[in-house]
């Protein structure tokens, strides 16, 4: 059953539908058109960015609903987390939909990490349906993190963008009415690795090393390589990160073709010189995989992903005291939907 | 501080090389201009206080500050002084417009906490340092004189 | 876009217009009260062999004398020095007058606004006193 520390799922547990909510500033990502919906303001019509969070999650739950046949009463577990203190945005939302819940923290690598458990709740039969996500707020998360919104403090070109958005899936069983739209095959689950960089500017070179590691891990405890893959996608290490694993991984062998290691950050707004070093933020994988990812999986113009969120565990309170930035990332394997179903579900 | 292990020391100079420098003389000379344009607009300022009414140079300072933070607020608050300073860096944070925009963007912020614990406790949060440390090397400048006036080195 | 022209163009012409109230208008010398004019000339004489200094208005009342002047703009970190030098020269050529000396661009243009209307002689000797008490009060204001 299980080999190495990959979990390896026996009853395909697949992802069912996705509900993706963008804010403002993601409309101009050139992947838009595909986000099921973007905010046009970023309060939302609330009254605080905390508020606008918990909206961003209810809307994106509300479309992966209106999207599947399954009934919200069906929902046997809510798996959430973002990155607002004790992630009460998730659990406020939580209260709204009245499902056993579970909140989940793992900064940035929150999307996989729900993506993950969810698939072991269902391939262990203890749950039919679930609900994982992840989101992020770009205001409420600069306002706990770095300073107020309008602050005129200059980031250094390192620095990244904290996407304002939410993406949701729905995990099951594929059945006659709900196709799914890729299966989840196996999951290595991170460890918490810790270099010494304690920039909180400079997140992507804090997280390539726990994002290598659990690539390189995946591979090894599945023999697999790079060649078995059509993409090989990690989360928010943006454009100074994702160099720095791909230099990683080429020291522990593993080597990519062009255009199979791609980056969420990188992609949710290309260069944008406002963004500096790119996106980040629980929201920028789910979104991205759940949105673009998992469409090109369902066309079937790829078969096979691993999809890595990555995630730097600080706090305001850790790096004022100095301390380094610990950081974890969750790999899990993707992989296209049979043809056979694919084929009924067209019809 | 706990030391770097050799691994991560290693890896530090691995990721040096895909760090995106700071390019400093750029920002050195974007602050000076930004700094400067502000500076020239508070002596505008100034010299309209003591055309118009009855401030002298040495009153129509504090007048002065006033507008310039008044200003500040109001950029602030449209939501410009952000971008501005991520433009001119220290150029628009060291002119008294940037200690006005400390302490409107903090209040700006904290207001969905309330009056009284949000915008009052927290209007401070940066600015707070700048009166601290201002206050204290202003004491400790004023000793340093003192002492020099009373021994005669200086007058 | 449109805010940001609309005020480099007031920048523009608040700046050309700074550039016009510092020209230089003096020297200038001003007489209430007669039996002071040998003074006045000396004062004046000494100011304009100092070079540090270009613009001078000296106002001569019955016991106050004020001398303003402005200081050239490479000099202005000197300028308390040269008002220093100034001061102690009148202390040691007048010892019994009351003399104020100003370096004050606002001292310099009521002063020099005063002298003006002397000349054209819409004052009378009264009233001018009046006036030069006023900005001698100004001078001396400090916050």
């Amino acid at each position: 059953m299980k080999q190495g520390k990959t979990w390896i799922f026996q009853h395909k547990p697949s992802i069912l539908s996705t509900g993706v909510i963008g804010g403002p500033f993601e409309k101009k990502s050139p992947y838009s058109s595909i986000f099921d919906a973007c905010k046009d303001s970023l309060w939302m019509e609330q009254d605080s960015f905390e508020k606008a969070n918990r909206i961003l999650i209810e809307d994106a739950v509300d479309t992966v609903l209106s999207k599947s046949a399954v009934l919200a009463e069906d929902i046997d577990a809510l798996l959430m987390g973002d990155l607002i203190n004790q992630i009460t945005p998730s659990s406020l939302a939580a209260r709204t939909f009245s499902t056993p819940y579970l909140g989940l923290f793992s900064a940035c690598a929150t999307s996989m990490e729900g993506l993950a458990l969810s698939a072991a709740l269902v391939d262990g039969g203890y749950c039919d349906n679930v609900l994982t996500g992840a989101s992020s707020h770009n205001a409420a998360v600069e306002k706990q993190f770095r300073y107020p919104t309008e602050y005129g403090g200059q980031k250094p070109p390192t620095a990244q963008w904290t996407v304002t958005g939410a993406g949701v899936a729905l995990i099951g069983r594929e059945s006659s009415q709900n196709k799914a739209i890729a299966h989840i095959e196996k999951a290595t689950i991170g460890k918490v690795l810790d270099k010494g960089i304690k920039d909180p500017f400079n997140m992507g070179a804090a997280m390539a090393p726990a994002a290598a590691d659990v690539i390189d891990r995946h591979f090894r405890q599945t023999n697999q390589s790079p060649e078995d893959f059509d993409l090989i996608v990690t989360g928010d290490l943006a454009w100074i990160g994702h160099s720095i694993t791909e230099d990683l991984l080429k020291e522990k062998g593993w080597h990519f073709k062009e255009e199979q290691f791609l980056d969420c950050g990188k992609l949710m707004y290309l260069d944008d010189p406002a963004v500096q070093a790119g996106a980040s933020g629980p929201a920028c994988s789910a979104m991205m995989i759940y949105s673009h990812f998992l469409k090109e999986l369902e066309k079937g113009s790829i078969k096979k992903i691993l999809a890595v969120a990555t995630g730097a565990l600080l706090s305001p309170l850790t790096f004022q005291q100095g301390e380094s930035i610990p950081c974890i990332a969750h790999a899990v394997e993707l992989v296209c939907a049979d043809n056979s179903s694919r084929h009924g579900r067209e019809s | 501080m706990k030391k770097q292990s050799a691994s991560q020391k290693a890896y530090q100079d691995l990721a040096a090389v895909h760090d995106r420098k700071r390019p400093v003389l750029l920002n050195c000379v974007k602050a000076f201009l930004v700094g400067g344009l502000i500076c020239a607009i508070g002596q505008a300022v100034t010299v309209v206080f003591v055309l118009y009414f009855s401030f002298t140079e040495q009153t129509a300072g504090n007048p002065t500050v006033s507008v310039m933070i008044f200003l500040a607020m109001i950029v602030t608050g449209l939501g410009l002084y952000d971008r501005l300073g991520q433009f001119a860096g220290a150029g628009s944070a060291v002119p008294v417009t940037g200690f006005g925009n400390a302490i409107i963007s903090a209040a700006i912020e904290h207001k969905t906490e309330g009056y009284v614990l949000g915008v009052g406790g927290n209007m401070f949060k940066l600015a707070g340092s700048v009166i601290v440390f201002g206050v204290v090397s202003a004491f400790f400048l004023a000793i340093i004189k003192t002492l020099l006036i009373q021994w005669g080195v200086i007058g | 876009m449109k805010i940001c022209r609309l005020g480099l163009l007031m920048m523009i012409i608040l700046l050309l217009g700074g550039c016009a109230v510092f020209q230089k208008v003096g020297p200038a010398e001003m007489i209430i009260h007669d039996g002071h004019k040998d003074l006045v000339s000396s004062i004046k004489q000494q100011i304009e062999d100092t070079d540090e200094i270009y613009d001078t208005v000296v106002i001569a009342a019955k016991d106050k004398i004020l001398v303003t002047y402005k200081v050239r703009h490479l000099n202005r970190f000197k300028m308390k020095s040269i008002e220093k030098k100034l001061t102690t020269w009148l202390k040691d050529e007048f010892p019994d007058k009351d003399v104020d000396v100003s370096s004050d661009f606002k001292i310099f243009l009521e002063s020099y606004n005063l002298y003006e209307q002397w000349e054209k002689k819409e004052l009378t000797g009264q009233e001018a006193e009046k006036k030069l008490y006023e900005i001698i009060h100004l001078k001396n204001e400090m916050t």
